[in-house]
């Protein structure tokens, strides 16, 4: 069961990342102008099924933030305050809390409570509940009794609108998020035998007031005491008394039957939605002291000789009946002297908290076509095997032909199940990118500054290893576009540009890679400065003439900028190399262009996998390795003319009037001993490049082939070696070196001191 | 449990005092109690009663006395079992104890 637990539980924490990225979603919208009423509702409902969720597993911390949180919200859907920026504002700042709150659930860092106690303090300031939170949760119950069909539990004007049903998604929140309809109404009437067992009644009602504390809620309890007889004719163990309980809306059927758990077969009781019952016009509990109404919601009593309860119009549908639930026991359902229901209730307890304790495990969802998409390829898969076996089997001429072409449709038909695979694992970079609002929410908080993030291209997909890994260097970037990227409210007005500083994150595919650009419309790069920098630090010499955009590319040179120091300076370039080299691990390249006074605007040229790459197959001394296509400019057969000897003993070539390092590999990679090879002539070069457009020329034997390898770890199978990313294992199952191209030119460029284009300027002078 | 109940020998008019548990197992003297206090027309003293149960509810609200300086544990209980009201009643002629 306590696996079963921790699966459920598993379960809820994705879907409470799901619902966080709706509310992002729906906020951010809301932020944009957006008022509809479908967007407001949305948030409602992700808010409310994250609570629900919580109250089941008794997440307490959760529950009671997400009721607050909830409450406002519904301030909102009911139109009883608009969707103003500063009211978006405080939602915001309450999902980041809430979001925190999940995490902390899951086991992650505690969330400091002053933190939770502010965004509290707003969201009750919001809803002009002031801290007077209970009464007013208190009252709310109370109103949303009468109306039994509302769908909305709040004592708002029914405004037409109000009166839609909340669309649901048809998906797994449905359940979860029918709560948000109606409050919950238990009734309850104990056998003799539950007493007879030492247990009571006002455990029951101990139980279900502790569920709708759970939710910062209130019960209210009728007593039906018709079926009490006068004093002399009563029966001192025999039960006569009935309850009706009204629970929050948030309490959901599942947590209430719980508290029935050990009662069950000593007491009739009833748990309905108030919501199921719209067909059923109802008394207002609140006028229920009269017995007959509470009795008619109430199951025959059997073993009983009070009176039977009089029949009365039927009210609700009982939904769930003795159903024990082994599962989300309340904590502390059961005090007092009922030992068997506290300790059942506090191992459920103990097994939710074991569960948030454990780490999570890495599930993805996928669409179910893409399922079947590649079970269809499968099957295709099977098929072509088995006409590849048969047609081996014959020795004809006609029969080797046909082999031939059942195996190149062989190999059309792995690429796709590759594909096929591929969209499988391929995640839209949404759940990334919405992170990010809050980096820059938090950011531009602590710089004071008014700064609107918007997203494009979230819908992009890419492999799910891939999103997970883009998440820090997008926050790096994103944090120096509001630190140093846009300028302070004053200087922008000053500047004639508006108080609000803009910046667009956006994703889009191009040309099997992916593109992602961080835009802002701040003050640019202050090429100056960053030249002086670099000068003053010694990355370049100070007679370097450099363009424009070498100079950009400075601020990701590994000892441009020291954090503290730097931060002092008006330019970019706080621990931008360790942004470069994030990006560059994923095999992506990053591109900066900068416009003084309009803003700046970084790519990073993504893979769209890092499972598989495009390779060029070269021998260098009689090893095969894979050089990753992406780094390939040109190849090319040289002359011992264009190579010119360095003093220090390596050499450049020059390319069309460039000059470059020119790299021997099997030197480079200690594979031959002769530095370099005797004569040049007619030797086989690829002009490679890294990240930041430097180029080298490596020397290879030749040139085999071009094809797509599977990528694996050479450091966790081996360890590093220097000029290898990563190994791969070739069709006649050798294992092959898959080249860093990046590490061996950064290598030949230290060799000879100085960045190619600075010998480009020098060859030039 | 019930080791503390005290025997009904009040004069008749003063409110009659109930254990400090009306749980379970007290149900029988508790209806004693408020039979004897039917009697004696007099009321219940329930200042000092810590804890109330379904079936002692029972015996109470079938007796209809009054109850005089409730203790906060029997308002606590009252309002948990959805009876307060029966505690306000204005049928509490002697609550000079309470005061």
């Amino acid at each position: 069961m306590s696996s079963d637990m921790d699966d459920i539980l598993q379960i809820f924490f994705q879907e409470c990342d799901e619902q966080l990225q709706e509310l992002e979603r729906g906020l951010s919208a809301l932020s944009d102008g957006e008022s509809e009423h479908e967007t407001v509702n949305a948030v409602f409902r992700a808010v409310h099924s994250i609570k629900g969720g919580a109250a089941s597993f008794g997440l307490d911390n959760l529950v009671r933030f997400a009721h607050v949180f909830e409450n406002s919200l519904d301030g909102l859907r009911s139109g009883r305050f608009a969707p103003t920026h500063d009211v978006v504002k405080v939602f915001l700042k309450a999902m980041d809390v809430l979001s925190d709150l999940v995490n902390e659930a899951r086991g992650g860092a505690t969330v400091d409570s002053a933190r939770v106690a502010e965004s509290h303090a707003e969201l009750a300031d919001i809803s002009g509940t002031g801290g007077n939170q209970n009464a007013s949760q208190a009252a709310t119950t109370e109103d949303v009794i009468p109306a039994d069909f509302s769908p909305v539990p709040m004592d708002f004007e029914p405004v037409p609108t109000d009166f839609e049903p909340v669309p649901f998604d048809f998906d797994f929140g449905e359940e979860e998020a029918t709560p948000a309809a109606a409050s919950l109404l238990v009734t309850f009437r104990p056998h003799d035998a539950l007493y007879e067992r030492g247990d009571d009644a006002r455990n029951i009602l101990i139980g279900l007031t502790d569920l709708a504390r759970e939710c910062d809620g209130e019960i209210q309890t009728t007593c039906d005491r018709s079926a009490l007889p006068p004093l002399t004719d009563l029966l001192p163990d025999k039960s006569y008394l009935s309850w009706q309980v009204v629970l929050p809306p948030a309490v959901s059927e599942d947590s209430a039957n719980a508290v029935f758990d050990w009662v069950s077969e000593d007491c009739d009781f009833s748990i309905v939605r108030e919501g199921a019952e719209a067909a059923a016009p109802q008394e207002p509990p609140a006028e229920q002291p009269e017995p007959a109404e509470v009795v008619a919601v109430m199951p025959p009593v059997e073993d009983h000789e009070a009176p039977p309860p009089a029949p009365a119009p039927s009210v609700a549908h009982p939904i769930q009946i003795l159903s024990p639930l082994p599962a989300p026991a309340t904590p502390d359902a059961h005090p007092g002297p009922s030992p068997a229901g506290s300790a059942a209730s506090s191992t459920a307890n103990g097994a939710a908290q074991t569960a948030a304790r454990k780490p999570e495990q890495a599930s993805i969802r996928v669409d179910l076509h893409r399922i079947d998409d590649l079970m269809d390829l499968v099957g295709e898969l099977v098929i072509a095997q088995a006409a590849i076996e048969s047609l081996s089997r014959r020795t004809d001429a006609a029969g080797q032909h046909e082999l031939v072409q059942s195996i190149s449709s062989m190999q059309s038909l792995t690429r796709d199940i590759q594909d096929a695979v591929m969209a499988v694992r391929a995640q839209p970079v949404r759940a990334v990118f919405q992170r990010m609002q809050r980096v820059v929410r938090e950011a531009s908080s602590m710089t004071h500054k008014d700064i609107v993030l918007t997203l494009e291209g979230e819908d992009t997909e890419v492999d799910r290893t891939l999103v997970e890994k883009l998440t820090d260097p997008l926050t790096h970037m994103l944090r120096n576009a509001v630190d140093h990227g846009i300028e302070s409210p004053e200087a922008r007005i000053a500047a004639g540009k508006p108080a609000e500083g803009h910046i667009v994150l956006s994703a889009e595919h191009r040309s099997g890679r992916i593109l992602i650009t961080i835009k802002d419309d701040g003050a640019g790069i202050n090429r100056q400065r960053v030249f002086e920098t670099a000068v003053k630090r010694g990355v370049i010499p100070a007679d370097a003439v450099l363009s424009d955009e070498e100079i950009n590319n400075l601020i990701f040179m590994p000892g441009f900028s020291t954090a503290a120091q730097v931060s002092n300076l008006s330019g970019r370039g706080v621990g931008m190399d360790v942004v470069k080299q994030a990006i560059q691990s994923l095999g992506g390249r990053i591109s900066i262009s900068s416009v003084p006074g309009k803003g700046t605007t970084f790519g990073f040229s993504l893979p769209l996998t890092l499972a598989i790459l495009d390779g060029m197959l070269i021998s260098a001394s009689g090893s095969t390795m894979v050089i990753p296509i992406s780094s390939v400019i040109e190849t090319m057969i040289v002359n011992q003319s264009d190579v010119y000897a360095l003093p220090d003993g390596s050499n450049v070539i020059s390319i069309r009037g460039d000059c470059m390092p020119l790299i021997p590999l099997a030197t480079v990679l200690k594979l031959s001993n002769s530095s370099t090879p005797d004569s040049l002539d007619a030797s086989v070069i690829l002009v490679v490049e890294n990240e930041s457009g430097a180029r080298a020329a490596l020397i290879v034997d030749e040139i085999r082939d071009q094809t797509q390898v599977v990528i694996k770890s050479i450091e966790s199978n081996y360890r590093q070696i220097f000029g290898v990313s990563a190994a791969t294992i070739l069709g006649d199952g050798s294992v092959s070196l898959i080249l860093d191209v990046s590490a061996l030119v950064a290598s030949a460029i230290g060799h000879i001191d100085i960045k190619p284009s600075n010998i480009r300027a020098e060859l030039a002078a | 449990m019930t080791a503390d109940v005290e025997t009904p020998a009040v004069p008749s008019t003063a409110p009659v005092p109930l254990p400090e548990r009306l749980d379970t197992a007290t149900v029988g003297v508790l209806k004693g109690l408020v039979q004897q206090a039917e009697a004696t027309e007099s009321a219940l003293d329930a200042s000092g009663v810590a804890y109330v149960g379904g079936l002692c509810l029972q015996v109470l609200l079938a007796s209809g006395r009054p109850l005089v300086a409730p203790s906060e544990k029997v308002r606590e209980a009252f309002a948990l079992f959805g009876v307060s009201e029966f505690l306000s009643e204005p049928s509490t002629p002697s609550s000079e104890l309470s005061a």
